[in-house]
């Protein structure tokens, strides 16, 4: 329909074209806007991480590409986190999945790209069913209902042993090469494939975020009311949700099995998916890059915590790390990183203003 | 003609008690019908059920001559049917003009473009807040946001659930021009005004609907039903009848 009546301030001629620009302080807050911007710290925090990862010993540059592989995780999962707000504590299931589905086909005489495609179209689908009924759950009992699946795991896998190894576990010897590079263990190859992998997903969810689908999926989940009155499927939006991150795990899953060479039921104990949700908490669950540090989070913090800290200890000082980062609150340490960033720009350019 | 909304013989319960109960009512197309109604007596029920998100006992409900018995809440922006909620449902993360925006993606007004968001945000009265978060705006902004939100689908019967509660003197007025504009701007648009504030509805809509303890005890012009001694009864006892 046709409207005449006009007001001047809604003169599209008089006002500022870029209508959906948010203030920095929103884009701080909500983790959204500013793409370009973004997108730019992205591929940093990724070359920073490679630099990193060469810099270092044998020992700790596997210990960095393992961290790449949860930080797939993580970003999967930050979906729910970010998006839905609900808490998914099955991403060790989805990199299980991933991983075994993974392993199984490419030691049935599948080339290893193929075996990778066909485990993650395996395990995404799953996904998809399992999160049918899940987002039928809200809050605890999502929660709960994925820390039973994630629970089951590790007796599931040695249960089917004929798929899994069981106990003894599956090895994953592939010697798989892209450009004549060893992608395996701590190679270069690997420490690359796994960061390349996790910027093009990052950059994916970034895009989404501030697209059609993220707005879909922030109405519904931050107003499941509204976004029902006006047309969304709360249902269809929270399983496509759902599903990504278990795509993001399966993904994670693969470049995991590349990564060790073996894969068991103790890799993917029920902890695993705990620590994936928590290191999105503590990095930032809006934010792509943030996704790396909570990788980190979680490559790191749980093994040199047992160096420090006796064996019955790692559940307080995981506590304590789970109660500062949720009193920090917002969009975790991502978002205090940009707020420092934004500072010191407003300090700038202050300063600037009283040079002129 | 056929009515924009029909509604016949409506009954919803909660555990046992009657919301609505026995509720008829016809209301012609560009038609704008203040509901009103003692607290507690059925009114945001009877959105709900209209919205599609209750579903009701017995009873149908006709929009524009099709029964949305059947009719999922989500689909019913397919079939003109629009709201807004009496505690604003907008999205925090999205700036008040996509949450307005929102409403095109499924609505009638699918091609509506930020343009057009930002016209209803204006005569709204409310551009200048298009970039911020709700979080950022005043309470009075956020309420016009649903409005425009509800707006820019292109609705045949739009539902407004207490869009002045809440707001100060001043916004409340400029509500009021704002909904005269809209019925300048929209003349085939059918209301139904849920609203607390009888002066309010009574400078905006040319019919009223009177819900008491879930029964429609009044339904009419607006003056005739104001004065109705059943009505002064119910409702208006112990106010000034404004
Ligand atoms: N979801 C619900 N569950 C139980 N009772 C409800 C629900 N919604 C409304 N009611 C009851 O129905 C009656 C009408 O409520 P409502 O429609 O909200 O009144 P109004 O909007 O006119 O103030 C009240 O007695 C209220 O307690
Ligand atoms: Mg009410």
């Amino acid at each position: 329909m046709t409207t005449t009546v006009d007001r001047p301030t809604a003169d599209p001629g008089s006002a500022p074209r870029r209508r959906r620009r948010l203030s920095d302080r929103a884009a701080t807050t909500t983790g959204r806007g500013r793409v370009g911007a973004r997108l730019a710290t992205l591929v940093v925090a990724c070359l920073a991480i490679f630099a990193f990862g060469q810099s270092s010993t044998p020992a700790i540059k596997y210990a960095v590409i393992l961290s790449v592989v949860y930080a797939i995780a993580v970003l999967g999962n930050n979906a729910v986190l970010g998006l839905l707000g609900e808490m998914n504590l099955s991403s060790g299931v989805s990199m299980a999945l991933g991983a075994y589905a993974f392993c199984y086909f490419a030691n049935d005489g599948m080339g290893v790209v193929a075996a990778a495609v066909a485990a993650v179209a395996l395990s995404t689908a799953l996904a998809a069913i399992v999160a049918i009924p899940t987002t039928r759950l809200q809050g605890i009992f999502t929660a709960l209902a994925t820390f039973a699946l994630a629970y089951a795991i590790p007796t599931l896998a040695i249960y089917m042993k004929e798929y899994t190894g069981g106990d003894e576990g599956t090895p994953a010897p592939f010697d798989f090469e892209i450009f004549g590079q060893l992608v395996s263990g701590s190679t270069t190859g690997m420490l690359v494939a796994a960061l390349v992998v996790f910027a093009v997903l990052a950059a994916a969810s970034l895009l989404m975020l501030n697209a059609a689908p993220g707005r879909a999926a922030l109405m519904v989940g931050e107003s499941e009311l509204a976004g029902v009155t006006n047309g969304f499927n709360p249902r269809v939006i929270k399983v496509l949700v759902w599903t990504w991150a278990g795509f993001a795990g399966a993904v994670a899953g693969v470049l995991y099995a590349l990564t060790v060479g073996f894969i068991g039921p103790t890799g993917f104990g029920f902890m695993l998916g705990v620590w994936i949700l928590v290191g999105g908490v503590v990095a930032g669950a809006r934010s792509a890059w943030g996704a790396l540090l909570g990788g980190l989070f979680v490559g790191l913090v749980p093994v040199e915590l047992q160096s420090y800290v006796p064996a019955e200890g790692t559940s307080i000082v995981f506590g304590v790390i789970l109660l500062l980062a949720l009193l920090a609150g917002g969009n975790g340490l991502a978002q205090w990183i940009e707020r420092i960033g934004l500072l010191i720009k407003e300090r700038t350019f202050g300063r600037k203003k009283v040079d002129a | 003609m056929t009515a924009a909304l029909e509604v016949r013989e409506l009954y919803m319960t909660f555990s046992g008690v009657d919301a609505l109960s026995s509720v008829s009512l016809s209301v012609p197309q560009g038609t704008w019908m203040g509901l009103i109604g003692p607290n507690g007596s059925g009114k945001s029920t009877m959105l709900n059920v209209l919205s599609g998100l209750y579903k009701p006992r017995a009873g149908a409900v006709v929009v524009s001559g099709s029964d949305l018995g059947r009719v999922p809440a989500r689909s019913r922006i397919k079939h003109g049917v629009c709201r807004t909620f009496q505690h604003p449902q907008l999205a925090a993360s999205l700036t008040i003009l996509e949450n307005v925006m929102v409403g095109a993606v499924r609505g009638r007004g699918a091609s509506a473009d930020d343009e057009t968001g930002l016209q209803w945000l204006a005569r709204l009265g409310c551009a200048e807040y298009a970039e911020h978060l709700p979080a950022e705006v005043p309470y009075g902004v956020q309420k016009r946001a649903e409005v425009a939100r509800a707006l820019i689908s292109e609705p045949s019967l739009l539902l407004l659930d207490e869009p002045a509660a809440g707001l100060s003197a001043r916004e409340r007025a400029e509500l009021v021009a704002a909904l005269r504009e809209v019925r300048e701007v929209l003349p085939d648009l059918t209301l139904c005004l849920v609203e607390h504030d009888v002066g309010l509805v009574a400078s905006v809509c040319t019919e009223l609907a009177v819900l008491s303890a879930g029964k429609l005890i009044a339904h009419g012009p607006t003056d005739e039903v104001l004065a109705d001694d059943a009505v002064k009864l119910a409702y208006l006892g112990s106010r000034s009848t404004t």
